[in-house]
């Protein structure tokens, strides 16, 4: 082959990247964990966690941009390093959200669950395995198999809709729960970005295969009153 | 038609499309025995500018020179096909080469200015469509502005055009071609001497004389396509070794997602 070297180093670009989604992965794993068992040790850790991934997407980026510059990559080699340098970034910011969730069961201390955990790790666990598929698709470079985790962000939207309308009702029974329920709800809302970023890895792996930028999951707007 | 009486820069009424300029069709030409192009068939848009790209040997500088019959100047050459101007084919019997020449200009790989002055150098093409006198001067000084070479010579219009840099021999040489006003100007390499800023130098001035003319560039810089073309074609040599036309598009089709196979491991250096 005569660009061996370029390969060599596309393909070593992908692994990084591919494990910075396994890293990622787990911190889904660990916040939601945390949450469940109130382990401040653990979200500690997690929270600790989070500058060695942000260095693993600085690095990414940087191997990226280097490539761009040196080897002015085209074609399928173009949006394989454009899709490996956005994915990095989508990648990064889940692992920020798993860190809030860390950051959630810090500042509960001590103060009980306002209601037990259901939904809210149901979420987590969707948002793990729409992750573990969209990466799966991504190495695979199916666009098919992208587009079909996308699909999956309505779970967690509807699960999202219905912690949101579960803990409205706590709130309004009693007003002095709003602290505890706001910090479900942002456990909730993490969850549900998540979401979001995986639908956005599903289109850069769409757009690597077949070159073709789309929109995926784009919500109808609110019907006018 | 390429009569004296019919030149100019008008497209002609029988052109069966506007916009564009320059048609090939099902185009051969062969070396004696040898078909170096087989079945080419593109559109050139007016106004605009077209790469086309391909390896070494496969008939990118061949199928430019078919464009304003250069090939004529090689002995044993023969043509099948057209290669039409405004409506008009450029190959008809009693079409005037001289004359197709004139409204298709070119710019060669190497800058090959003439050993005269600048002035001279600019001035020979309408001086010998009789130009003189204020008139000459004027479509001097508006050449080498056009060309962006202007303000670098204005000041040694009577040194000779080889004491200039390598780029400013290049601008010298596109200014003597716009100075017949052609329409179509055909630059075979036109930067391959050059060194980066001359390089820029050069397709900084294509693109501001794409308002003008009509632009075709063979060129072996990728990234040189990707930059100052609208338009790409992609030729290869088929199993006869002959030059064929693979895909033509969009430029940022073809470097971002083309649609052949071929296209796309050549672009992307996994060719051969």
């Amino acid at each position: 082959m005569p660009r061996d070297t370029f390969e060599k180093q596309v393909n070593d670009l992908k692994k990084t990247l591919l494990e910075l989604g396994r890293v990622t992965q787990q911190t889904i794993v660990e916040g939601v964990e945390a949450l469940k068992t109130r382990d401040r040790v653990m979200a500690q850790s997690l929270i600790a966690q989070d500058a060695g991934i942000n260095r693993m997407r600085y690095d990414i980026e940087e191997r990226a941009y280097k490539l761009i510059a040196t080897q002015q990559p085209l074609a399928s080699d173009l949006r394989g390093i454009i899709a490996i340098l956005l994915v990095a970034i989508e990648l990064e910011r889940i692992a920020d959200h798993s860190k809030n969730l860390g950051e959630i069961v810090l500042r509960m201390g001590d103060e009980p669950l306002l209601k037990p955990l259901i939904d809210i790790p149901r979420m987590a666990e969707i948002g793990e395995s729409m992750l573990s598929q969209v990466l799966d698709a991504f190495s695979r470079n199916d666009a098919e198999a992208g587009r079909a985790v996308c699909l999956r962000d309505d779970e967690l939207d509807s699960l999202y809709k219905q912690v949101f309308r579960e803990l409205m009702t706590f709130v309004m029974e009693d007003p002095r729960t709003v602290t505890r329920a706001l910090n479900l709800l942002f456990a909730a809302h993490n969850l549900e970005r998540i979401g979001d970023r995986i639908t956005n890895i599903g289109e850069r792996v769409i757009y690597a295969a077949t070159g073709h930028l789309e929109e995926l999951n784009v919500e109808a707007p609110p019907a006018a009153k | 038609m390429f009569t004296r009486a019919l030149s100019g820069n008008t497209p002609q009424e029988n052109s069966a499309d506007p916009q564009i300029k320059m048609r090939v069709q099902n185009l051969d030409f062969y070396y004696g025995a040898f078909r170096a192009i087989a079945g080419v068939t593109m559109d050139i848009p007016e106004k605009s500018i077209t790469a086309i790209i391909g390896s070494s040997g496969c008939g990118k500088s061949t199928l430019l020179r078919t464009f304003n019959r250069m090939g004529d100047l090689v002995g044993h050459t023969r043509v099948r096909g057209s290669v039409t101007l405004d409506g008009d084919n450029i190959y008809d019997r009693n079409v005037d080469v001289v004359l197709v020449r004139r409204r298709i200009g070119m710019v060669f790989q190497r800058p090959n200015p003439f050993p005269k002055s600048i002035f001279d150098n600019v001035a020979y093409g309408p001086r010998l469509l009789g130009v003189g006198g204020k008139e000459l001067e004027q479509i001097v000084e508006q050449s080498l502005r056009d060309a962006a070479l202007w303000d670098e010579v204005k000041d040694k219009l009577h040194q000779s055009g080889l004491a200039l840099s390598g780029g400013q021999q290049q601008r010298l040489c596109v200014a003597r071609t716009i100075a017949v006003k052609p329409e179509v100007i055909l630059m075979d390499e036109p930067c391959s001497a050059l060194d980066p800023i001359a390089t820029y130098k050069i397709e900084e001035l294509m693109i501001q004389l794409r308002n003008e003319y009509t632009i075709v560039i063979v060129t072996h810089n990728m990234q040189q396509a990707a930059r100052v073309s609208s338009l790409t074609a992609f030729m290869n040599m088929n199993p006869d070794r002959a030059g064929v036309l693979v895909e033509f598009g969009p430029t940022t089709q073809i470097f971002t997602n083309p649609a052949k196979k071929e296209t796309e491991d050549y672009i992307t250096g996994r060719f051969g």
